[in-house]
């Protein structure tokens, strides 16, 4: 402990010796040309050009970064919109696409079906699609209008080329429909296609609408479609048939070819096709 | 008054205002890029830090040198400079590191020859030495007993006694423990007492 006490007064001692040095040497320095210990001039210069270069450095580096992080944001913006956008814009379409195509997979079939089971000169003959067809949403019932109206052209042309050939070859005959499959949708084209009878009949819906082929009588029972009656003759009768309550297409169901079952008649109602059989 | 009274009145206060900052708020106010704060730090350590290196008994040029890059240094990381010390204790660690990295690239270059020989002279004959001490200046004796310490003493001797820290900012600056910072400031002094003696009246 005592050590200890020593040594700090020693210090003491020796910190106030070298004090005592100091103040002496000050009082020295007055006259004395050594003491001047500053650095030259030109190192003040550097020194001080080098601190000035590097702030003025610094605020162009921040505006560069700044640039580049704006140019970055605008990058990921508009980039992370039209990715998003686009995502949800080719959604739609695909969905869109998909929907429209199954709706004229429907549409279309009737006649592809109609072409395969008749002969060359068999026109095409497009079902009616009635009222309820204008609530199907607006740009799928222009694309189906424009559709309809490609078709009904080509039915014109096909029913004009049709007619020439049936005035030079014989008169017109109404046949009545067979048992024979292909007979019947022989005599229904030939019904249908000569347009003299179209206008005799004109603004009778019971005689523009198409025969109900086989096939598609087929097909519609396979969907598990609907249908009701709207009128009956003695040949025929005039269907209603519902793909979904949306889209309903008529056709002429021949007597001589099916029969139906168990066949109430009752406005509105609809039925299943298994009521409807082969002959 | 006129208004020129008034601008020079405004100067002076904006003058006075900016000698009052503390050398922390002028370094951070380089940081955010005024340079004139730096102006003003420099010129308050400029001297100091200069005389530490010619204290540690290098040449001029060496000094010169030595300052620079400790300037330099400074002003590279005023971006990351965070007041945790004094500011003189922040300069004076990186003088210091400066110095310690030149004393071991050039442990024995960076010591004025002339000088140590003399130094080696007078350790050898101490008779030599009053004739030779009383012939020069208090200011010269100073330096040559200065340059005859130990680097570790001489820096702590230095610190101390020149550039004004406390045994504790000297254990920060040196990164050492602050009883062997004591133990080199006491022997340091002892050695100085002994090579001044005889200037005392």
């Amino acid at each position: 402990m005592s050590t200890e006490q020593d040594k700090n007064k020693a210090i003491l001692d020796d910190e106030r010796f070298i004090d005592d040095l100091y103040a002496q040497l000050e009082k020295e320095r007055i006259n004395d040309d050594t003491s001047n210990e500053c650095p030259s001039n030109a190192l003040d210069n550097k020194i001080l050009a080098a601190a000035h270069e590097s702030v003025s450095a610094k605020p162009k580096v921040v505006a560069i970064e700044r640039e580049a992080d704006k140019k970055v944001k605008k990058d990921n913006k508009p980039r992370a919109w039209y990715i998003s956008a686009g995502l949800a814009a080719s959604t739609v379409l695909a969905v869109s696409l998909v929907i429209n195509q199954s709706d004229e997979v429907f549409i279309s079939s009737q006649p592809d079906m109609e072409i395969m089971s008749l002969s060359d000169e068999v026109i095409v003959n497009e079902p009616v699609a009635i009222e309820a067809k204008a609530l199907v949403l607006p740009a799928k019932a222009k694309h189906q209008k424009a559709s309809l109206a490609k078709k009904e052209q080509i039915s014109l042309l096909r029913s004009r080329q049709a007619e020439k050939s049936v005035r030079a070859a014989s008169p017109i005959k109404q046949q009545n429909p067979s048992n024979n499959i292909a007979g019947f949708a022989m005599a229904d084209t030939t019904v249908m296609s000569v347009p003299q009878i179209a206008e005799e009949n004109e603004g009778k819906k019971f005689d523009d609408t198409p025969w109900l082929t086989t096939a598609q009588y087929q097909l519609f029972l396979k969907q598990k479609y609907l249908w009701s009656s709207i009128q009956e003759s003695d040949s025929a009768y005039l269907l209603d048939i519902y793909k979904n309550n949306e889209q309903i297409v008529q056709y002429r169901l021949s007597k001589a070819a099916f029969t139906i079952v168990g066949f109430a008649n009752a406005n509105n109602e609809k039925y299943p096709f298994q009521q409807i059989k082969m002959k | 008054m006129n208004i020129a009274n008034i601008i020079e009145d405004s100067a002076l206060t904006t003058e006075k205002l900016s000698e009052i900052k503390s050398d922390e708020e002028l370094m951070l106010a380089f940081a955010r890029g005024e340079v004139s704060a730096f102006d003003q730090l420099y010129q308050r350590h400029k001297v100091v830090i200069y005389r530490f290196f010619i204290r540690l008994n290098l040449s001029v040029s060496v000094a010169e040198e030595l300052t620079h890059d400790t300037w330099l240094k400074v002003i590279n990381a005023k971006d990351n400079y965070q007041v945790s010390a004094k500011f003189t204790t922040y300069l004076f660690t990186v003088a210091r590191r400066v110095a310690s990295d030149f004393q071991q690239k050039k442990s024995t270059i960076c010591e004025v020859s002339t000088q140590e020989s003399e130094l080696q002279q007078i350790d050898s004959e101490p008779s030599k030495m009053l004739n030779t001490v009383n012939q020069q200046g208090l200011a010269k004796a100073l330096k040559q007993q200065i340059a005859n310490l130990p680097f570790e003493q001489r820096e702590v001797f230095l610190l101390k006694q020149e550039a004004g820290f406390s045994l504790e900012d000297i254990a920060t600056i040196t990164l050492e423990n602050k009883e062997k910072v004591k133990s080199r400031w006491r022997y340091a002094l002892k050695k100085m007492r002994e090579g001044l003696s005889f200037y005392v009246n």
